[in-house]
């Protein structure tokens, strides 16, 4: 079978989504015309995108041109897990580490990068970030490990 | 107040010295960010943002405002040079003034299109200075029910005017709407959508929002691809001589840029057009009337100076609708009035009269933002230059960190910074299924506001939903849209969009 399969998947998303909303705006309270509830304006728009979707993943399945999906997950991964590790290490760690930590780590986003570059853009990097943020700018954020001060 | 007194109390506000730093620091660091690959305006005003918040509300409009001439500028620069269009509005830009600098003639082809747009800069902030307070005033008028037909003439159009799949856009606005709803109910006290999330109770936090799909989304697909080969033009000679255009090219370029600037001008006002369209149009037209359409694509001067003419009044007079209305026409727009409403200032016509000086000192500090890219910009080409040999592998780390950092410093919590990480995987799904971003942000921002507009509609009328076509107003605004939404519905009518788009693609 040709599909355009990112349009289907699209299609699918959407419609998903639609039911998500509208099985939750349920419980918001629809209210009266004159008196519209919160649920309301979400359930309009929870039908709009349900339609919408239905109609995208139509023309999809009748689309004849192939449009393959490819989904490289090295680099989603890596990064999304680097940010979270900024995030994590911030409150704890402090500002230098998580950048270093955020440098370093996405830095594997793609193989075969020369680990001493890693390194060194790890320190300069967490080195100009305390320097501007943290004492040029002066954010109210840990730099260091609670530990060491 | 008369015109000139507008313009005056404009000039004083933005001359002042801390505003002009503020305007200078926006345009350089605009371009800078922008020459770099991968990162358009959008991407890199919502990682600037941050900055602003310590800012009072006219400095950081100026400095944003900066920071978008100053991107712009530098996606111009990046596509002449290295034939890497930063954004879609300098795609045009890219065909004739790659070729130009290829055959050597790269300054010619940066002066022009500094001239060209410091001169639609100045067409565009005079035509807002003018227009602003009509609109203004007309729009003062306006209740609820003409407000909520109003935004959805605005993101039909936005959507329709845009390039890709209509059906998509619409879904992604719609989308968008949904996301803008999430948190407390102003009106019910009702938590929506939070999933017991106490961070989402006040909403998701726009700045992650944008910086999620602009920037780390964007930094995840640009690694999935091998690091382009730029070769980089090089500039020989040096001195302001060398800044200065032949006569002959002076004669060739500035019937374009005229042109161009109406162009772009009148384009620019649409919602959606912002300047993307009007770099299209205006290339297009100097290709029909050019006494030898051939030399287009080999590096016509015409094809440089009139696109970026029109790419800058666009950008220009997108401003207005974003000014007297509070509607975004495009996503920079949509960043704009999520600017200002972090500054407690609710965008709307009576900006101008609550705020004049902001609204007066924002317009004037445009055209000082176009003087300061020409006077800068063209010395300083050979450091932008140096900045785009700067590898991406060691390039992103940096735009995460900056990413991180800045949405941290939004309420010094780490809860934005995952809220941020999953709008990238969301925006880099999104991009998988050639899903724009764009049009999301912009239901993002409007969401809350057509929701308001529409139960006060309801509420004013008891109930009765004619009152969005009673109105006359209104009712044509909802025709407009409809109408709108049916033609491009049509296959020919589709089929010319597709074609305007893809012509010089």
């Amino acid at each position: 079978m040709v599909a355009n399969g990112r349009d289907l998947l699209a299609g699918l998303f959407f419609i998903a989504v639609g039911a998500v909303v509208m099985v939750m705006a349920q419980d918001y309270g629809r209210g009266t015309l004159a008196h519209v509830g919160p649920g309301f304006f979400p359930m309009v728009l929870a039908a709009a995108m349900m339609l919408l979707g239905a109609a995208i993943a139509l023309l999809a399945v009748k689309d004849r041109v192939a449009a393959p999906l490819l989904v490289v997950w090295r680099p989603l991964a890596v990064i999304t897990l680097a940010v979270a590790l900024f995030a994590l290490a911030l409150d704890t760690l402090g500002l230098f580490l998580a950048v270093a930590i955020l440098v370093g780590v996405s830095r594997l986003a793609r193989r075969g990068e020369a680990w001493v570059e890693t390194l060194l853009l790890s320190l300069v990097g967490a080195g100009v970030a305390v320097g501007l943020f943290g004492y040029l700018l002066a954010l109210p954020v840990r730099l260091w490990p609670s530990f060491a001060m | 107040m008369g015109f000139l007194d507008n313009l005056a109390l404009g000039f004083s506000v933005a001359l002042s010295l801390n505003n002009v730093a503020y305007c200078l620091l926006g345009t350089v660091l605009g371009t800078a960010i922008g020459v770099l690959p991968g990162l358009g305006p959008v991407a890199t005003i919502s990682m600037l943002l941050p900055i602003t918040f310590g800012l009072d509300p006219t400095t950081a409009l100026i400095l944003l405002a900066g920071i978008y001439y100053g991107a712009q500028y530098g996606g111009s620069t990046t596509a002449i040079l290295v034939n890497l269009p930063g954004e879609t509005s300098s795609v045009v830009t890219a065909i004739d003034g790659y070729q130009m600098a290829r055959q050597g003639r790269a300054r010619e082809a940066l002066v022009v299109a500094a001239l060209g747009s410091f001169f639609a800069g100045t067409v565009g902030t005079l035509l807002i200075a003018a227009f602003a307070p009509a609109l203004s005033t007309l729009a003062l008028d306006f209740g609820a029910p003409e407000y909520f037909s109003l935004m959805v003439l605005g993101l039909i159009a936005a959507v329709v005017l845009a390039h890709g799949s209509v059906l998509k856009a619409v879904a992604m606005v719609v989308f968008g709407l949904v996301l803008g709803l999430v948190g407390t109910d102003v009106n019910s006290g009702i938590l929506r959508f939070t999933f017991g999330m106490t961070d989402l109770f006040d909403g998701i936090d726009f700045v992650a929002v944008a910086m999620g799909l602009f920037g780390i989304a964007e930094v995840i697909s640009n690694l999935e691809r091998a690091d382009e080969k730029r070769e980089a033009v090089t500039l020989s000679g040096s001195g302001l001589g060398r800044f200065l255009l032949s006569r002959q090219d002076f004669r060739a370029a500035w019937p374009a840029v005229v042109r161009g600037t109406g162009l772009g001008a009148i384009l620019g006002i649409l919602p959606g057009g912002g300047a993307i369209l009007g770099s299209f149009a205006s290339y297009m037209v100097e290709k029909k009337i050019a006494r030898d359409p051939a030399s287009f694509g080999k590096g016509a001067i015409q094809g440089v100076a009139g696109p970026e003419a029109a790419n800058n009044a666009g950008a220009q007079t997108s401003f207005i609708p974003m000014l007297t209305l509070g509607l975004p026409s495009n996503a920079v727009m949509a960043l704009m009035i999520g600017a200002l409403i972090i500054h407690n200032i609710q965008p709307g016509p009576q900006v101008m009269s609550s705020n004049p000086a902001l609204f007066w000192g924002l317009i004037a500090s445009m055209w000082v933002g176009n003087a300061l890219l020409v006077v800068l910009n063209l010395p300083l080409v050979g450091v932008w230059v140096r900045m785009l040999r700067i590898p991406y592998r060691m390039l992103y780390p940096g735009i995460l960190v900056l990413c991180a950092i800045g949405v941290y410093s939004v309420s010094n919590s780490t809860a934005l910074v995952y809220i941020m990480a999953v709008f990238g995987v969301l925006g880099y799904a999104l991009a998988k299924m050639q899903c724009e971003p764009a049009p999301l942000l912009l239901g993002f921002v409007l969401g809350p506001m057509m929701e308001e507009n529409f139960r006060r509609a309801l509420s004013l009328s008891n109930g009765d939903l004619t009152v969005f076509v009673r109105q006359p107003i209104s009712l044509g605004l909802l025709l407009v849209a409809l109408t709108l939404l049916v033609v491009m519905a049509l296959p020919r009518a589709s089929r010319i969009r597709d074609n305007v788009f893809e012509e010089s693609a």
